[in-house]
């Protein structure tokens, strides 16, 4: 594939795996985060399997969101953006292609990685299938509602702080919806209407991000 | 480096001048009557004793909460589609204001829990999006103060504001998916409960005494901003010349 | 009222209620003015040293 869509994915793709604080140290934390709950909250298998999909969910967000200042600032600064936007490629398609990078580093991991931390925080077998379908399935969605975020902040000196709290709440129906889908597999309830909120989600917060991000990008470029 | 054109902030303070004292009193009036009716005339419920009167203020409080953000979102996207400066102003004065509202929701809601259910906070449906709501505005707030440049500030704000008001709608429907399934606690009052005749009109007294209040607030935060942007661009002209 | 704060059992409850909303909107209101005073005078400072 050739297109500069393509292109400019893979182009991310390997900056993120290349630089040290890329895709690996974003999964590390990940797992970290995961590993100290037992630590924090006792070894207790019916708890830590009820509190599970909640905690695997909430250690997704964060991990996603300190990567998300890697998505749109490295290029703020070093002029590169600017150069995105001069491009024929439509701004809008340019959040895309980065966005998409940005999950294949960051969410992608986390949803291979998943089921085996669910089995370490005692899930038992039947949910975790359930639970990989729903980080597959929500993890896009952090990618692009981040994106919007990492778009707003850019120009905000040591902005991080800031992306979280305007980030998070942002997060909280994906969140609830993420983790429902885990909690009713370990009910035996039915998955699809969860997952079909999860994935409508997901959709419109890709119809939605380009577009805002790349508003965003405009106004902190001018 | 925009063009800061006066004709409509100016527009804008000369319609609001003659607003302010009369807002001021109505507001105040009106408070004060919906108070004493609220507190005095009142009859106690028959499980909540008196604590039921803090429903005078927690309802409208609630209320505001959510409508002041509805404003910022109106005037956020005026701001953006028609480039009026004034509409963005507008909603950075309105949301100090919102947060107050949200945390006086919270506050009585809170402290009315404690007799209710002997627990300070329930993480009931409403309270918890109330609560989501509250990082909305302080989010918002910080993203006006975090921004060197205003019109910057302005035109993120105002994005901010519309996807933020996106998602605090689908905030506020997951809040209610998830707490279907916790069966918890739950604040039982206007909503589900009949409100008694007699708590009525004090109730929407003072709903509207509270957004009367929110009006002459905000129509004073906003030409304290105007005022701000003003000076802050003759002080600009002066460095240069 | 005073015998209502003195017998009623929810009386601290009611007041607390009361006393922080009143509390955080009396300091909203107060800020309002202060900061309205502060920007006019600011303003009519410019304004001055601007036809001067």
């Amino acid at each position: 594939m050739r297109s500069p869509f393509a292109a400019l994915v893979r182009r991310d793709t390997r900056l993120a795996l290349r630089l040290g604080g890329g895709g690996a140290v974003g999964i590390a934390f990940f797992v970290l985060a995961v590993v100290l709950i037992p630590l924090g909250v006792g070894r207790e298998t019916a708890t830590l399997a009820r509190i599970a999909g909640g905690v695997l969910w909430v250690a997704a967000l964060l991990a996603a969101l300190l990567s998300l200042d890697r998505l749109f600032q490295a290029d703020f600064e070093d002029g590169s953006l600017d150069q995105l936007m001069l491009a024929p490629m439509p701004l809008e398609q340019v959040v895309l292609a980065k966005t998409l990078a940005h999950w294949v580093t960051t969410g992608l991991p986390m949803t291979l990685i998943a089921p085996v931390l669910g089995a370490m925080l005692q899930l038992p077998d039947t949910a975790l299938p359930a639970l990989g379908l729903a980080l597959a399935v929500g993890t896009p969605a952090l990618s692009f509602i981040g994106a919007i975020g990492a778009a707003i902040t850019v120009g905000v000196r040591r902005g991080g702080l800031l992306l979280s709290i305007l980030v998070l709440p942002l997060y909280i129906p994906t969140l609830v919806f993420g983790a429902r889908v885990v909690e009713n597999a370990l009910l035996g309830l039915p998955l699809a209407g969860v997952l079909g909120l999860l994935g409508g989600l997901t959709l419109f917060a890709g119809a939605l991000a380009p577009f805002a991000a790349a508003a965003a990008l405009r106004i902190n470029a001018r | 480096m925009s063009i800061w054109r006066y004709a409509n902030p100016a527009a804008f303070m000369r319609l609001t001048d003659p607003l302010v004292a009369p807002l001021w009193v109505a507001a105040a009036g009106l408070l004060g009557v919906g108070l004493w009716w609220s507190l005095a005339l009142t009859p106690d419920d028959y499980q909540q004793g008196s604590t039921v009167k803090i429903l005078f203020i927690h309802v409208p409080a609630a209320m505001l909460a959510i409508n002041v953000y509805a404003v910022m979102a109106i005037a956020s996207a005026v701001g953006l589609i028609r480039r009026h400066h004034v509409s963005f102003l507008v909603a950075k004065a309105a949301a100090p204001v919102g947060a107050a509202f949200t945390a006086i929701a919270l506050i009585t809601g809170a402290v009315w829990g404690q007799p209710m259910w002997g627990t300070w906070w329930v993480w009931d449906a409403r309270l918890t999006a109330v609560l989501i709501m509250f990082f909305f505005y302080l989010g918002y707030m910080a993203l006006w103060a975090a921004v060197e440049e205003p019109d910057k500030a302005a035109d993120l704000s105002g994005v901010l504001c519309l996807v933020g008001v996106v998602f605090a709608f689908l905030a506020r429907y997951a809040v209610n998916f998830w707490a279907t399934l916790h069966q918890g606690a739950s604040l039982s009052l206007a909503e589900g409960q009949r409100v008694d005749d007699a708590f009525r009109t004090p109730l929407y007294l003072m709903i509207i005494a509270f957004y009367l209040l929110f009006v002459a607030i905000l129509v004073v935060r906003a030409r304290t901003e105007i005022r701000a942007r003003r000076a802050r661009s003759l002080r600009l002209q002066e460095a240069r010349a | 009222m005073i015998e209502y704060l003195t017998t009623d059992r929810h009386a601290l409850t009611v007041a607390a209620a009361y006393g922080a909303t009143a509390a955080i909107l009396g300091w909203l209101v107060w800020t309002t003015l202060s900061a309205n005073a502060r920007a006019r005078r600011e303003m009519q400072d410019a304004e001055t040293r601007r036809k001067r």
